[in-house]
């Protein structure tokens, strides 16, 4: 009696486990912690749902777009998958993706909670593609030091670009009195650099494309905030690239002190902590001109409509970015999608200038008519490279960009 | 008897080959027979699975009509009130060109579905071309597979057209011309060097030949560094006076940049063939010159370049061909679309700008190139045979 009632609790089980469906998340590799605190999430997640969801994380290594593209057109993508703003809504076009509405109404999550223009980021034609995992702002990091010793005031919310080129005028200093500058005011990136170029031309009052998509690049709103940003580098002679300094990027330059201020995302906390810990720093929004304004970066999850277990898919999905983002934001320190876990986090003299930009924020993602963005921005970082070098001038640059912007985005 | 044996040798032996064999089938020849039929389509990755995408039919239709079966009206009234084709492109989410829309207006069975529907038989998970083989009455076929469109010659067109495809040919060609030579040159002097019989010229050798046996990666990264601008290279050409140069971000500098560190990688590689070549020169004829008073001069260009031609043919044509493809170290250092080559503009059309048709499209030209390239080549030094 005692074995037959063994066999049944056994067979259970191994019904139990044959009936699981398993729910493939795949994504890119990114920091090792970053990876450890997803595979705490899967398990919790697994604990939850054992017997009947299993969760399994299945990093994609390499050229994540290009493979990601590959497994959609043989049919084996994971179940979930990233998406990056700047380039997620080809896949939505092509009708690849899942729309999550009837998904979100069946399983009942709350998108109030969410920042709207994080949703509104991963919209397309209407519907929701994908559910925010996180995501970043830009924000003016500071040198507190080389501000005192300027005798500079730090940065607050209500600084202008005359503040900023006032102050990184003071902190472009030849130190060691050889006639060659040691430390600069700014440091900005030269080459791909358009992304950071739209915060200006937004403060200046302009846009990157209108609303019938043509470009906006023409516009003399436009044209001003792409002319101050390299007139920090040409004219006023403030700003360098990292590489000018010996850095590799925008965080290096910053940490080994070559750079007083940078305009960069909280990615670069983790990177400070743990390579330049005694660099004193603080971050405020970045400055106004005619308008406020920040990029925001951030990724989703989405589903394909191939997946075979949409609604566990879903389930799984709604866990990362409840519980699961709770988790994160505890762990990793990046920032929540979510309202809720966010409150906290306005006030913290670090994260605040993050989280304040995300009320003001242009998502990065450029809607073209064909969807895809990235023939444009190649053309366009090519000229404002060219521009900052003096290979050519702004006026030819806009020209250039105004005249062939259509054929780049057909 | 002896008939027999052969073919079961030759059946062995094409086993024995057939790993290799079945490898290059798959990841050489179908491939290039794909692109090439691809470069005369509209052909999109993302599209591949269009056919194949999963969907509830009830949740779809309760979605459509929004009632669920046990409240809804008639079926003739549901009839009325349903249109495949709104049905198809909204609800299950399947865009249809016009003559799909066409073939879908007049072949789909819209009133078995509805009865299926009000039955209660079509909640679980459907995979769309089954679906419409279910429910079309014609015509099902049109939905069982993504045939891209065919475009004819338009991709070919396009490129002629096109500002950066010339700007990157110009550069893959330039490239070949300045790299080529110098490396086969450079080759042959690393091969007459190492082929001497002094002290540590083991040592030479794998100094010469290390470089191609590392990644490209590395190589690049490290190139990175040298070339950056408080780099070495700037920090040794600060000793002339020569001022800091930017050189990988540079428009002008940036490819000779990329050459030179190319030469370096590729002529340690080459420098084996010659090597190769160098040691089949019979002694007797360098001592009969020796004899006659040639000096070290005149035997290398008398002697040693006349025996090295078969393998100057080699380097030569090897040469061309791995130069008119440069990818990587163009991939890894390269920033500005001034500076790529045309390699570099076939992978950023196929997966950066989703062009995947136009992108086969100029790497068929570029194999044309290559081909004949190597064609009038072969023609004009034909190796000698001994």
């Amino acid at each position: 009696m005692k074995k037959l009632g063994l066999l049944l609790v056994v067979l259970l089980v191994v019904a139990l486990g044959f009936s699981e469906v398993v729910v493939r998340l795949g994504g890119w590799v990114s920091s090792p912690s970053e990876e450890q605190a997803l595979e705490e999430v899967v398990k919790a997640f697994n604990e939850e749902y054992a017997g009947k969801i299993k969760l399994v994380y299945e990093p994609i290594p390499g050229d994540y777009k290009v493979k990601l593209t590959a497994m959609l057109s043989a049919g084996t993508a994971p179940d979930i998958f990233y998406l990056d703003t700047s380039w997620a809504e080809e896949f939505f076009r092509k009708g690849v993706i899942q729309p999550l509405d009837l998904l979100i109404r069946k399983h009942a999550l709350d998108l109030e909670d969410f920042y709207p223009s994080l949703i509104e980021a991963f919209k397309y034609d209407g519907r929701i593609y994908g559910l925010p995992k996180d995501f970043s702002t830009l924000a003016l990091f500071y040198n507190k030091r080389m501000f005192d010793e300027a005798g500079l005031e730090y940065p607050n919310e209500n600084w202008t670009w005359v503040d900023l080129v006032y102050a990184a005028t003071k902190l472009t200093r030849d130190l060691d009195g050889d006639g060659q500058i040691d430390v600069w005011g700014l440091s900005l990136y030269r080459d791909g650099a358009f992304n950071r170029v739209i915060p200006f031309i937004v403060q200046a009052g302009g846009k990157v494309v209108n609303e019938d998509l043509t470009t906006a690049l023409g516009d003399p709103d436009s044209v001003e905030g792409i002319r101050f940003y390299i007139d920090l580098h040409r004219k006023y002679g403030v700003a360098v690239t990292p590489q000018d300094v010996g850095a590799g990027w925008l965080g290096d330059a910053f940490g080994k002190e070559k750079a007083a201020m940078v305009m960069s995302g909280p990615w670069m906390l983790g990177f400070l902590r743990d390579n330049f810990p005694n660099v004193d720093y603080g971050v405020a929004e970045l400055p106004r001109y005619k308008k406020r304004a920040t990029m925001v970066y951030t990724v989703c999850y989405a589903i394909p409509k191939t997946s075979e277990h949409k609604d566990e898919a879903f389930i799984a999905l709604k866990y990362l970015v409840t519980e699961g983002m709770k988790t994160f934001t505890e762990r990793l320190g990046v920032l929540p999608a979510r309202i809720s876990l966010a409150k906290d986090l306005i006030n913290d003299p670090v994260k605040g200038a993050f989280m304040k930009g995300v009320s003001y924020a242009i998502p990065w993602r450029i809607p073209t008519p064909s969807g895809i963005f990235s023939k444009a921005e190649n053309e366009i970082n090519t000229r404002i490279s060219k521009v900052w070098m003096g290979e050519m001038t702004l006026e030819e640059a806009i020209d250039e960009i105004v005249k062939n912007y259509d054929s780049w985005v057909r | 008897m002896l008939k027999k044996r052969n073919v079961r040798e030759a059946i062995a032996g094409y086993l024995f080959a057939s790993p290799i064999i079945i490898a290059i089938l798959v990841f050489t020849i179908v491939p290039i027979f794909q692109a090439g039929y691809y470069s005369f389509t509209d052909y999109d990755a993302l599209l591949q699975q269009k056919y194949r995408i999963r969907f509830n039919a009830q949740e779809a239709l309760e979605n459509y009509f929004f009632v669920s079966p046990d409240e809804a009206p008639s079926d003739e009234e549901l009839l009325s009130l349903f249109d495949p084709v709104d049905f198809i492109e909204l609800s299950v989410g399947v865009d249809l060109d016009d003559r799909q829309k066409e073939l879908v207006r007049k072949e789909f069975n819209s009133r078995k579905l509805i009865a299926d529907f009000l039955e209660f038989k079509l909640d679980r998970i459907y995979i769309f071309s089954d679906f419409m083989k279910s429910y079309m009455k014609n015509g099902a076929s049109t939905f069982s597979r993504y045939v891209p469109q065919f475009v004819g010659l338009s991709n070919f067109l396009e490129a002629f057209k096109d500002r950066m495809f010339w700007i990157s040919l110009k550069n893959a060609v330039v490239f070949s011309l300045v790299v080529t030579p110098i490396q086969t040159l450079l080759a042959i002097v690393l091969a007459v060097a190492a082929n001497q019989r002094i002290r540590g010229v083991k040592f030479f050798k794998v100094s010469f030949f290390l470089p191609s046996i590392t990644s490209a990666a590395a190589i690049s990264m490290i190139f990175l560094l040298i070339y950056s601008k408080p780099g070495v290279l700037n920090r040794l050409l600060g000793y002339l006076g020569i001022g800091p140069v930017d050189w990988l971000g540079n428009i002008r500098t940036a490819l000779p940049s990329i050459m030179a560190m190319n030469i370096w990688t590729t002529a340690g590689y080459f420098m084996v063939t010659f090597l190769a070549g160098l040691q089949d020169i019979p002694t007797s004829i360098i001592e009969a010159s020796m004899i006659d008073g040639a000096n070290a001069w005149v035997r290398f260009w008398r002697i040693t370049i006349p025996m090295l031609r078969n393998q100057i043919i080699f380097v030569v044509t090897m040469g061309i061909i791995g130069t008119l493809q440069v990818f990587d170290q163009i991939y890894f250092l390269i920033r500005n679309q001034e500076n790529i080559t045309i390699s570099m503009y076939i992978y950023q059309n196929a997966f950066s700008y989703g062009k995947m048709g136009y992108a086969s499209a100029i790497a068929m030209i570029l194999f044309l190139i290559i081909f004949s390239v190597t064609f009038v080549q072969r023609r004009l030094m034909p190796e000698e045979r001994f």
